[in-house]
């Protein structure tokens, strides 16, 4: 008798094993390691990766007079723009026409005291107040719909999944969480990613850390080397990004480091977007903007400076992104002092004035391979 | 051969009664009325150290040319409500 239950126990402890080592096979599979040849000097062309590329001049007035584009995201064909300084949110048409503009300054239902995000969903506008650490939700009229209280100082979020996944600023207390999941109540679900020190001379800023293609959704803490898919209310790794002998260690926080100097010799990760094709970042190497480029169908991928063969004589400095969509700003100032000599803006000289609201050019990936 | 059927039907069930255990646990919680919980939310939030409006959140930027490039040099912008005492805004 016992040694047929030894004999059955037996059997199930062997069951068991391989069902985990199936599941850490499965773990792995999902699991891209993106090595970057950071010694090239090869120039990749915008046109081998994008598919075409539309340029909306925003109109100008006294009621849409932009002070600084904090955040672009181009949805259902809209262009919805965050001004954090001017504590607003501008949505404008494909001819860049202004359709609708949300400002509801106050401490009342529906009303926020400081902006520090948007996000999108079925025609609902979610909106982050950091300074009541709130999220609002509006209806596509802007209609007060819901508002829950954020913990931390969250600075911008996500909705997934009837929950939300926010990015918390620095606290200086010990565990310092970077991104906290909370349901439609607003109560925690989970804190994930510790930073690893309390106090830092530096709060890096100004790339993003969430990154939507449909219905997937990615984090990435500012400046690190891994990318992570959001699944239900939890992470799991989906990029690595490997910079070689020019990694930054990985128990450093980058906050310890000035990444403005000329010296600082690590290659970091700036900006991410992943669509259904690639998924592309940015580093800076050299003082200079490279881009790596990873096809997601071959898993290969390319690294270097990208030469804008679409828009000729002109940059190419994508700063926001969202589904197949790239998005870049370019100030009138800009446009006239260094960039006049491009065929493709030639049109927008003449009606441009250094007062007017910038123009924004929104590049479509490729989805397809050639 | 109907030994195995019958051990990887053991297995299974192990892991059927994990998953309803656990499933049971989080229904559970339904059985709380909607004023309680937010009552317990309530006290909750903010029990132990509220965000304060009186201090700063430091954010540093890196000064980038007009092509997207770095410049070498930083700039500081503050907003309220963090745990910072003091906080200074800068320019590029």
């Amino acid at each position: 008798m016992s040694l047929f239950i030894m004999k059955k126990s037996l059997r199930c402890y062997f069951l068991i094993i391989i069902i985990f080592l199936s599941c850490e096979k499965k773990k792995e599979q999902y699991f891209n390691k993106i090595v970057v040849d950071f010694n090239t000097t090869q120039e990749i062309n915008t046109s081998s990766f994008i598919e075409h590329f539309k340029i909306i001049k925003l109109s100008t007035s006294n009621k849409t007079l932009i002070f600084r584009i904090s955040k672009v995201q181009y949805k259902n064909g809209k262009v919805f723009i965050l001004d954090m300084p001017g504590n607003c949110i501008y949505i404008f048409n494909n001819s860049g026409e202004l359709e609708q503009k949300l400002s509801k300054q106050g401490a009342g239902p529906g009303e926020y005291i400081q902006l520090t995000d948007f996000y999108v969903e079925n025609e609902n506008l979610f909106i982050l107040d950091y300074t009541q650490q709130a999220i609002i939700e509006y209806d596509k009229d802007f209609n007060f719909i819901n508002k829950i209280r954020i913990q931390n100082f969250g600075s911008s979020f996500i909705h997934q999944n009837n929950s939300y996944w926010v990015y918390n600023e620095p606290s200086g207390k010990v565990p310092d969480y970077q991104f906290t999941a909370l349901d439609k109540k607003g109560d925690k679900i989970s804190d994930v990613l510790s930073r690893n020190s309390a106090n830092h001379q530096f709060n890096w800023t100004g790339v993003n850390v969430f990154c939507i293609n449909g219905e997937e959704k990615y984090l990435s803490p500012r400046y690190t080397d891994t990318i992570y898919r959001i699944t239900n209310n939890n992470i799991q790794p989906e990029f690595y990004i490997d910079f070689k002998k020019r990694r930054l260690p990985g128990k450093e926080n980058i906050n310890n480091y000035d990444i403005s100097d000329p010296d600082f010799s690590y290659l970091i990760k700036h900006n991410f977007y992943i669509s259904k094709k690639y998924m592309i970042f940015d580093y800076i190497k050299d003082m200079k903007r490279y881009y790596c480029i990873y096809d997601r169908e071959n898993n290969m991928n390319v690294s270097g400076s990208v030469n804008n063969d679409l828009i000729k004589s002109f940059r190419f400095f994508p700063r926001w992104g969202n589904d197949n969509y790239l998005i870049e700003e370019l100030t009138p100032d800009i446009l006239i002092n260094d960039f006049s000599q491009s065929p493709q803006f030639k049109r927008f000289i003449d009606i441009t004035k250094e007062d007017d609201n910038p123009l924004i050019i929104i590049y479509k990936l490729k989805e397809e391979s050639a | 051969m109907k030994k195995r059927i019958l051990s990887g039907l053991f297995a299974l069930a192990i892991l059927a009664a994990t998953g309803y255990s656990v499933n049971k646990s989080m229904k559970s919680d339904t059985g709380l009325s909607d004023l309680a919980l937010a009552n317990v939310e309530a006290l909750a939030q903010y029990e132990n150290d509220p965000p304060s409006r009186d201090k700063w959140t430091k954010m540093s930027f890196q000064c980038l040319d007009s092509n997207g490039n770095p410049t070498g040099k930083t700039y500081i912008s503050c907003i309220k409500t963090g745990y910072l005492d003091s906080c200074t805004s800068t320019s590029c």
